[in-house]
């Protein structure tokens, strides 16, 4: 029998290499729009100067973001490893002792965006949001640019790594954790359970090498508003090998960064490392990043804004 | 070459036939039959909202829900956790049919069909349905959107959790149990069905029962009263050994639920007893978390027909089951406007007041504290999280510093009295603290027309032991609500008046 392409069979040829392209093509699409699309965050983000400085997307969501449903089931799968001074803490994230405002779905400094799928990540006003109260009997009241002395970064870290490390850091708990909580389609129930969560997972782990220091247990606990902050970008960014240096110190206020005037050599850092508030701002956004930017101009058009909103914002009277 | 003998056409399309009924017609006839079995998600539904309320569903079936014939068998198999026979004994009611016999279920459950096996699980009625007396030889009378004055939802969960870990929660004693009672399983039910139903049912309740645990550790909240937002906890999974003590023991009394939609308009209301919300939709979303419901498995079309309902449901009138002395309510009249009408609305039926529906701080009200510290401001910005994803995700619970002062539409169906139903007739919440009855009994339906609350002092009603309310014990405090605005200085003719006026709301 002969294999020559008869018309008939040219015809048939073309009509499934035809099939084949739209499919892929449609698989292309498909795995663009759930795996990398960008949708802007909504309106009232932007509304006003303090909502994006609180919630505002500063692009952590690439690198350093968590999907969004892994996030939110956490607490409720990993209650034991929400800790302060050791101890478990009752609250979820609000345990860690974020400033979270009444109604709002995440806390301050912790930004939503969907990139193919929504995932959380964190801005400036994780660390520098201060919270008071009047008295005991009464609800906390948050200050933007303020030191986050409340706030237990050490052991936000930790806690991602280690959930990560558990063997119930698995597709099948976490998914029926995650039906309990929200109706995923099918492509979503499958990129979760396939590709999203063990991806998560591996990339939780690597950090793992890289913040291998903050399970030092000769190292002291950074505790509740402080951040051991070079450490972060000589580990983290610089990727030095490890020594024993460690340095956390407090979150500062960043409010009214116009104060500080190069010229007459007044210097933004506790140790006066740099006269320069840009490269502070930078240096401190990139560790939010965890990574490099995925779009530099975009990058540096937040750290503008950011340096624009803080040189001028007033602490409160 | 040996010869080879053709085949006939005929016989060729035969095999054809015979090949694409054995691996296609067959295959899909026995999909077909398994998604007609086990597809489908049907629930029982009512044309009057009123059985709706009673018996509709709100969903919670899909994840919670019992299979029938297991909620069924559940008493005889586990009896010796029940204070007596069948959930009667726990205070739940069962309607009687046209015909004099009981109904299968009581009011309060609904019942769903949903991957092939008929489930059962409570609904709002089941804490918002009760029945009142007129005299202990009388015949109850059904009353929906009241309070579930006798319904023991402590003993309701613990007889569930206590059963599922008996040995006797298997199939070897469900089954003859089922059958017994006249099931009729066929033989899928009986041998596949229902023993693979029993073993995931045990599974998930005892999964549940970790987080269910501080419940026994309660002080018993007795009928009428549930420890609302500390339930609420558990859909977070908070590690409850870890809260702070003094947001334990806090029972509330379960509200009724009649005239919802002059609580939302004109001016929205802060609901609760600590008026931590002011949306009506998210409090009611945030209740039907107890019936069982997930925000991907709430049916939301079924709560909006029992939404529709409350808006203008109406308390039955005192007078229907007691005489009103007139000339009495109408001293009581003016004696209510100088009192009380400024936070409790101008009448049973018009709520306007300045402060009605509003906080007043806890300094001031002076009762019970532990319900309000068991609403706590991280309970508060965790609750933003529920409904993720869906436009009504919930964005209103707030922490408060007080007690909501409520309208008082029926309110003589809604004793025992204050928040925690520490105060057993209006008339004793009209004497101050200390001479408030320390000891009562709560969970008789006899009402007493006198004092205004059910009858208190009998320990025991048609062969039920009552619920002793130690008003000593944590929760329980009856202080509060006094002083001279609080009318508790009013002479003893002023009081009774007062109370005679209460009778018209």
């Amino acid at each position: 029998m002969s294999f020559a392409l008869t018309p008939q069979r040219r015809r048939w040829l073309r009509a499934a290499l035809a099939a084949l392209i739209l499919l892929l093509v449609a698989g292309a699409y498909l795995g663009w729009s759930r795996g990398f699309r960008q949708e802007p965050q909504p309106a009232w983000v932007f509304e006003s100067a303090e909502s994006r400085f609180r919630y505002g997307s500063i692009g952590a969501e690439h690198d350093a973001g968590v999907p969004y449903w892994i996030f939110y089931v956490l607490p409720r799968v990993f209650p034991e490893k929400f800790r302060q001074d050791g101890q478990q803490v009752a609250g979820g994230y609000a345990a860690l002792g974020v400033a979270w405002e009444q109604g709002q779905e995440l806390p301050v400094g912790f930004t939503k965006k969907t990139i193919g799928f929504p995932r959380v990540g964190n801005n400036c006003a994780a660390c520098h949001t201060t919270s008071y109260r009047r008295s005991a009997d009464s609800n906390p009241v948050f200050v933007s640019g303020g030191p986050g002395h409340t706030v237990n970064i050490e052991n936000f870290f930790r806690l991602l790594i280690e959930c990560a490390r558990d063997p119930r850091f698995d597709a099948d708990i976490l998914m029926a954790e995650i039906n309990r909580v929200t109706h995923l389609d099918v492509i979503d129930q499958l990129l979760y359970r396939y590709v999203i969560i063990p991806v998560t997972r591996k990339r939780l782990l690597e950090r793992e090498a890289q913040f291998a220091w903050i399970f030092r247990p000769d190292f002291p606990e950074w505790g509740r508003g402080r951040d051991d902050g070079m450490n972060l970008t000589r580990y983290f960014m610089l990727k030095a090998p490890m020594d024993d240096r460690f340095g956390p110190a407090d979150i500062p206020a960043v409010w009214n960064l116009a104060k500080y005037k190069a010229v007459a050599g007044q210097h933004p850092n506790y140790a006066g490392d740099t006269h320069d508030v840009h490269s502070v701002i930078i240096d401190s956004a990139l560790g939010v990043l965890g990574a490099p930017p995925a779009d530099k101009a975009d990058f540096l058009a937040q750290v503008k804004w950011l340096q624009d909103y803080l040189s001028a914002l007033a602490p409160p009277v | 070459m040996p010869h080879r003998a053709v085949i006939p056409p005929a016989r060729w399309k035969r095999r054809f036939l015979f090949l694409f009924a054995f691996t296609v017609l067959l295959p899909a006839a026995v999909l077909l039959w398994l998604a007609g079995r086990f597809g489908g998600d049907i629930p029982v539904d009512y044309a009057d909202p009123v059985e709706h309320f009673k018996y509709g569903s709100t969903g919670g079936e899909h994840e919670m829900g019992f299979p029938y014939w297991i909620w069924r068998a559940l008493p005889e198999v586990c009896g010796q956790y029940l204070p007596g026979p069948g959930y009667q004994s726990i205070g739940m009611l069962y309607e009687k049919k046209p015909d004099g016999s009981l109904r299968d279920l009581p009011v309060g459950t609904s019942r769903r069909r949903y991957q092939g096996v008929d489930r059962v699980f409570v609904n709002c009625a089941v804490c918002h349905t009760s029945t009142v007396r007129t005299a202990a030889d009388q015949p109850p009378v059904l009353v929906p959107g009241m309070p579930a004055a006798q319904f023991n939802m402590k003993a309701f969960e613990e007889f569930f959790f206590r059963c599922a870990a008996d040995p006797r929660f298997a199939k070897e004693y469900l089954i003859p149990e089922i059958q017994r009672q006249g099931a009729d399983l066929d033989l899928l039910d009986r041998y596949l069905v229902y023993p693979a139903a029993i073993a995931i049912m045990r599974d998930r309740v005892l999964a549940l029962k970790g987080r269910f645990e501080w419940v026994f550790e309660q002080k018993p909240w007795g009928p009428g009263r549930v420890d609302t937002f500390n339930s609420a906890k558990v859909i977070f999974n908070f590690p409850m050994h870890r809260l702070d003590p003094k947001e334990f023991d806090a029972p509330a009394d379960f509200p009724s639920l009649w005239l919802q939609r002059p609580r939302r308009e004109p001016r929205a209301m802060e609901l609760h007893w600590d008026g931590n919300n002011t949306d009506m939709t998210e409090r009611n979303k945030s209740a039907a978390f107890g019936t069982g419901t997930t925000p991907p498995t709430i049916d939301l079309p079924r709560i909006r027909r029992v939404e529709e309902w409350i808006l203008d449901a109406e308390p039955p009138a005192f007078s229907k089951f007691f005489p009103v002395d007139q000339a009495l309510a109408a001293r009581g009249a003016p004696i209510y406007k100088e009192y009380c009408a400024a936070c409790h609305g101008a009448s049973g039926r018009d709520f306007s007041g300045p402060d009605v529906g509003r906080v007043t701080p806890l300094a001031e009200i002076g009762t019970d504290r532990r319900r309000l510290d068991s609403y706590t401001y991280t309970l508060a910005v965790n609750q933003a999280t529920l409904y993720a994803g869906y436009p009504w995700r919930f964005t209103q619970f707030r922490k408060t510093h007080g007690y909501a002062n409520m309208p008082l539409d029926g309110i003589w169906l809604r004793a025992p009295y204050l928040h925690n139903g520490s105060v057993p007739s209006l008339r004793d919440l009209l004497e101050p603290a200390e001479r408030r009855p320390k000891v009562f009994w709560r969970g008789n339906d006899v009402f007493d027309p006198h004092k205004v609350g059910f009858v208190s002092d009998q320990p025991a009603a048609q062969g039920r032991a009552l619920f002793r309310l130690d008003t000593a014990e944590p929760g329980n405090g009856n202080g509060g609500h006094e002083g001279r605005a609080y009318g508790t200085e009013l002479s003893a003719d002023d009081k009774l008046a007062l109370v005679e006026y209460l009778k018209t709301f």
